[in-house]
């Protein structure tokens, strides 16, 4: 019996197939929602907490009081979760999900476990473009706020970065090869250039670099959150619409372009996308490592690689890490926040040890 | 209405090393197996019909009485090397993932409906909702060939289908395809390293030699000693067994040396 010669006129054989492939694919469909729910309710129980601790300690009920009906609520509470602890957990919420992401299509793209956000070196780059401003911008700027200053350095390099490898990318057919030989350039360059600037800074500006590099949330604002939660949602949107592609990528370059994907378009825009999301979060709160590594291969054990569901459950599980990490920052050393950059390493390096045996 | 498919004057170089040179072959709807020395240019050449290379030259898809050409990659599905898969999705994912051009975010029931119909036919439906990466190499196979007839294909390219495989799953493979190629008006491409499996289900045979094509004709013509022995740089003996199908005997190397 063929493809082309089975018995579809026969209602009986269609409908035992239609019912019977209903309740395998509800099953399989079901285990991932289940898990992105799962995931889900995680991530506002440590937003919660999140909010909760810190110096002085509320409860969850008075966290949710202050949220919901701050009239409820004492004006010192309402003035330390909404001007103090919001701002750094949502940001928590907003760049653990966008670094996860851009971590997730970069291991796609590269199709390579080990990928990253930082992979191509725009971390270096969005430091270097801050030691710069640290050392020369602010004084050239004197009008405009130094954070500022920092951060638009950071992010200009940041996307200066991206699109060199975005041009490599298109010119090389987008071969993962060349697009990774292009960031290890782009990491040899950019710390050459930092180190040198680092190796002609005042102490009080080498300071002020190896503060940035830590990566922290405590700096967050509601105005930096709005122009990250913004790039995220229309990230999730570009790539959720262009998911099945993106599955189909992830079998490799020959088998995605003979199912009619034009994958080199596919990685260029990709690549564009994923390198704004990085380079916004780097310039806003600092280096934060190991989330865009350990988030995509948490969320691909529970809900496979179909990117339907990837690319949710590791924006979730991205924002649970960070919001995690956030917490333990705060209480690892009582009265001491330790930089999350820090806190996200030390958990992640295990990890990496076990993913690496792991692979063999 | 038989399909047919053309390839005139293929050329394709990797950098300045000219891979295939001067391919013309018309191809109907038959098994055809493609057969020739590492490095011949087989895996080359499907690539190219695949859409996977841009070569020189014309690939053309008509049906007889139409000359209008049709598109290559939207009526042809393509099997590449046999590789034990890294995907963590399911059986029951991976074959869907052949209709990717017609998959939106909400799958139609007619279209799981059509890979249960498929993945019972292959007799794997048992395991639809393992992971590949759980699969045998056999296994993974059979997945890969569903996948690649779910778009019920005019052209099926199969590149070496059989590597890694043990006996068995060599043989379940290649009758799948035999079934395929009896039953449906597919144009069936496959490249293969054992030249008496090639004798079995062939119906013709292509021998590619140095990025030409050295031979083309029905496995009787084509098997021969000499062609093997320019090949390959084999030194065989080849008897003709019933329904005029060649046994192929490996003696020794040519000069005791394996040509290049």
């Amino acid at each position: 019996m063929s493809v082309q010669a089975l018995p579809r006129s026969k209602d009986q054989t269609k409908d035992k197939h239609y019912a019977k492939a209903a309740g395998v694919y509800r099953s399989i469909v079901l285990r991932k929602a289940g898990w992105l729910a799962l995931g889900a309710l995680l991530l506002v129980l440590l937003f919660l907490l999140n909010i909760a601790i810190g110096p002085a300690s509320l409860s969850l009920h008075t966290v949710i009081d202050a949220l919901f009906y701050p009239h409820k609520c004492d004006s010192q509470s309402v003035l330390i979760v909404h001007q103090m602890r919001l701002p750094i957990a949502v940001m928590a919420v907003v760049v653990g999900g966008s670094l996860a992401v851009a971590g997730l299509e970069m291991q796609t793209l590269l199709d390579n476990p080990l990928a990253s956000p930082f992979t191509l070196g725009i971390s270096s780059a969005a430091s270097f473009g801050a030691s710069l401003a640290i050392v020369v911008g602010i004084s050239l700027l004197p009008h405009v706020s130094p954070p500022l200053v920092v951060s638009g350095s950071a992010f200009v390099f940041a996307v200066g970065c991206c699109l060199v490898i975005a041009i490599i990318s298109s010119v090389k057919r987008g071969s993962a090869h060349s697009i990774i030989l292009a960031g290890i350039a782009m990491v040899f360059l950019f710390d050459a250039a930092a180190a040198m600037l680092k190796y002609v800074a005042k102490d009080d500006q080498l300071a002020a670099i190896t503060s940035w590099a830590f990566g922290t949330l405590e700096n967050a604002e509601f105005s930096q959150v709005e122009v990250i939660a913004a790039i995220l949602a229309f990230s999730l949107f570009f790539l959720i619409a262009n998911s099945w592609k993106l599955t189909g990528v992830s079998l490799g370059d020959d088998k995605a372009r003979s199912l009619g994907i034009n994958v080199q378009k596919l990685k260029f825009e990709t690549l564009i996308v994923v390198s704004l999301l990085t380079a916004i979060s780097v310039s806003f709160v600092g280096i934060i490592g190991f989330v865009g590594l350990v988030a995509p291969h948490v969320a691909r054990k529970l809900v496979g690689d179909d990117q339907r569901y990837l690319i949710p459950a590791t924006c979730l599980w991205g924002a649970v890490l960070l919001s995690a990490a956030s917490i333990l920052s705060k209480i690892v050393i009582t009265g001491v926040v330790i930089p999350i950059g820090i806190m996200t390493s030390l958990i992640g390096v295990p990890f990496l040890f076990a993913l690496i045996v792991k692979k063999n | 209405m038989e399909t047919v498919l053309t390839i005139n004057d293929l050329s394709f170089c990797y950098g300045l090393k000219p891979i295939l040179q001067n391919i013309t072959l018309t191809l109907k709807p038959s098994l055809t197996v493609l057969v020739g020395a590492n490095g011949a240019g087989k895996s080359t050449l499907i690539k190219c019909i695949a859409g996977a290379l841009k070569p020189k030259g014309e690939i053309m898809l008509t049906s007889e009485g139409d000359s209008t050409a049709k598109s290559i990659i939207r009526h042809t599905s393509y099997l590449p090397q046999a590789q034990q898969s890294n995907g963590s999705i399911t059986v029951f994912e991976a074959v869907l993932l052949g209709l990717i051009g017609t998959l939106s975010l909400r799958v139609q029931p007619e279209q799981t409906a059509k890979v249960m119909q498929l993945l019972e036919e292959f007799g794997i439906d048992g395991i639809a909702t393992k992971r590949l990466t759980e699969l045998s190499g056999g296994q993974q196979q059979m997945v890969g060939l569903a996948q690649a007839l779910i778009r019920d294909p005019k052209v099926l390219l199969l590149d070496e289908p059989l590597n890694n495989l043990d006996i068995r799953h060599q043989f379940e493979i290649l009758n799948k395809v035999k079934q395929v190629a009896a039953a449906s008006q597919t144009i069936i491409l496959v490249a293969i390293h054992d030249l008496n499996l090639a004798a079995k289900y062939a119906e013709s045979v292509i021998a590619l030699h140095r990025g030409t094509v050295y031979a083309h004709g029905t496995p009787k013509e084509v098997l021969t000693e000499s062609t093997i022995g320019e090949l390959y740089g084999m030194r065989t003996e080849v008897t003709i067994k019933e329904k005029n199908m060649p046994h192929i005997r490996m003696l020794d190397t040519l000069n005791g040396t394996i040509a290049t």
